[in-house]
């Protein structure tokens, strides 16, 4: 049992270090110049001092090993350091109808919601954009045989922050954007953007 | 040093039942199964809206998915839905194994297993809900293997699983405030306000421009918010603060669900803190007092 008890500890300490190192590591993704400007001097100086816990490459992916196995590997700064005021929802159409998405249970449309976050975040990365929306897509088109071609919209709501609702009131501005088109053989096009509000 | 390290990890005397953490997780995590059934195959399925192609762009050669044994049974005839089907199956036999007490180690393994097999084959519908349902499978196991051993070491073993996740919880908090910290939003009150109009029903956010005129009611939420998850692994171990931190962090979580309608991550971080410090209340039933031939036990010296 001793001997166990020392494994046990052991673990333990492997285990709260690993949590350390991937919860600091996780702020040096607020290191590049774009996201400076959304951190306060001492979220400045958190995500440049970040780079002191980032461990050898073998080291790194032993973490992350361990961690996926165990769930963790993601950190845990939810909504932060800020939150956006931007909220993107993707819209479908064909034929002028919208084609609505065939998820009936709250919990699998905020499956979907955390999956629409992915595709916002990269929504300049073509290769993953056009991958998304193929498959997307394409299980649309099974669903509904009758549609031959389908607009993605994506509706943009900017929300006023709190200061400016004070002097403003809450306004929305709402954008409505033909972002991409896709036909029935899975060819996608980007569509000119069209903007209307 | 050493007794009171070994003291704290292996000497907890009072706990939840394990019985009772071990078959709450069970259910949960069942549960969590059956808030999506309907949509199984959308999310799941071989023509699901996000297809095997695109989950296949974020995860690791080491990382198991359904692909994997749907290409094996696909050698007999097995379709990738009904290998889906199967480990649904098998999932679900498993947790009905831990609750009913039948070879719990073996089937606390399988379902954490079919779980994470299940999230990286999702990967893109995955969130933070998900990783924490396999993070407390994964403790279910070490939680269960105490079964492995002799009657007279498994308190020992139980008090480590407890500790384990009640020092895995302090970290969780602990980043979720020092995040906040870094930004403008949540010194502002204006994070509240964001969440409130970005993730919860129209009815809400109308109701909270109401509120405008007053910010310091969102810079009170927000400061509140990131206190309590920053200190939390002080307050919740502090003899005076932790049944109000404990009751705090249930109403945060309970706020969450409610308001921003993330149900199942509010119930599983709810139940992850009842397991870990449910004992600070009394509810009898559920309480257990271990008693462990170690050392540990026999010293005056408790932590709860």
């Amino acid at each position: 049992m001793k001997v166990l008890k020392n494994i046990l500890i052991g673990y333990l300490v492997i285990h709260l270090l690993c949590m350390i190192i991937i919860g600091f590591a996780s702020f040096s993704t607020f290191q590049s110049e774009e996201n400076q400007e959304n951190l306060n001097p001492f979220g400045k100086f958190v995500a440049n001092s970040a780079s002191y816990f980032e461990t050898p490459k073998p080291v790194t992916d032993a973490i992350f090993f361990y961690a996926k196995y165990t769930g963790t590997n993601r950190g845990y700064s939810f909504f932060s350091p800020n939150i956006s005021p931007v909220k993107v929802s993707m819209r479908f159409m064909a034929d002028g109808k919208q084609i609505k998405l065939p998820f009936k249970s709250p919990e699998s449309k905020l499956k979907f919601r955390s999956a629409n976050l992915h595709f916002n975040s990269n929504i300049f990365d073509i290769e993953e954009r056009e991958i998304i929306l193929k498959s997307i897509s394409s299980s649309l088109f099974n669903n509904h045989p009758e549609v031959d071609q389908i607009d993605i919209y994506l509706d943009l709501f900017r929300f006023n922050t709190l200061e400016n609702a004070q002097k403003e009131g809450a306004k929305v501005m709402y954008k409505e954007i033909l972002g991409f088109s896709t036909t029935k053989n899975k060819e996608l096009a980007m569509q000119a953007t069209t903007i209307q509000n | 040093m050493k007794k009171t390290i070994d003291i704290f990890v292996f000497g907890k005397t009072k706990t939840l039942k394990k019985e009772w953490a071990i078959k709450a997780i069970a259910l949960f995590s069942a549960i969590n199964v059956l808030f999506i059934v309907p949509d199984l195959f959308y999310i799941f399925g071989e023509q699901g809206i996000l297809q095997q192609a695109v989950n296949e762009r974020y995860i690791f050669w080491y990382q198991p998915v359904l692909g994997w044994f749907a290409d094996i049974f696909g050698y007999v005839g097995i379709s990738y839905n009904a290998t889906f089907l199967i480990f649904l199956a098998m999932y679900m036999l498993s947790l009905a194994c831990l609750w009913f007490n039948f070879k719990r180690p073996v089937f606390a393994v399988l379902s954490w297993f079919i779980h994470f097999m299940f999230v990286n084959s999702t990967y893109l519908f995955s969130y933070g809900a998900d990783y924490f349902v396999s993070f407390m499978l994964f403790m279910n196991i070490l939680i269960c293997a105490g079964y492995l051993f002799k009657k007279e070491h498994r308190g020992a073993l139980y008090s480590f699983a407890i500790r384990f996740l009640q020092l895995h919880l302090c970290l969780v908090y602990f980043f979720a405030g020092i995040g906040k910290l870094l930004g403008t939003d949540w010194l502002d009150g204006n994070a509240i306000w964001m969440v409130i109009n970005t993730y919860t029903s129209s009815t809400i956010a109308d109701g909270s421009t109401a509120m405008v005129a007053y910010p310091i009611i969102f810079k009170i939420l927000a400061w509140g918010t990131v206190i309590l998850e920053l200190l939390y692994p002080i307050l919740i171990y502090s003899k005076q603060t932790r049944k109000v931190t404990l009751v705090l962090v249930l109403m945060l979580h309970a706020g969450i669900g409610i308001f921003m309608q993330f149900y199942i991550f509010a119930v599983l971080m709810m139940l992850l803190n009842i397991i870990a410090f449910g004992h600070y209340f009394k509810w009898k039933p559920s309480l257990q007092e271990e008693t462990t031939k170690s050392k540990a036990s026999s010293t005056k010296i408790v932590y709860s």
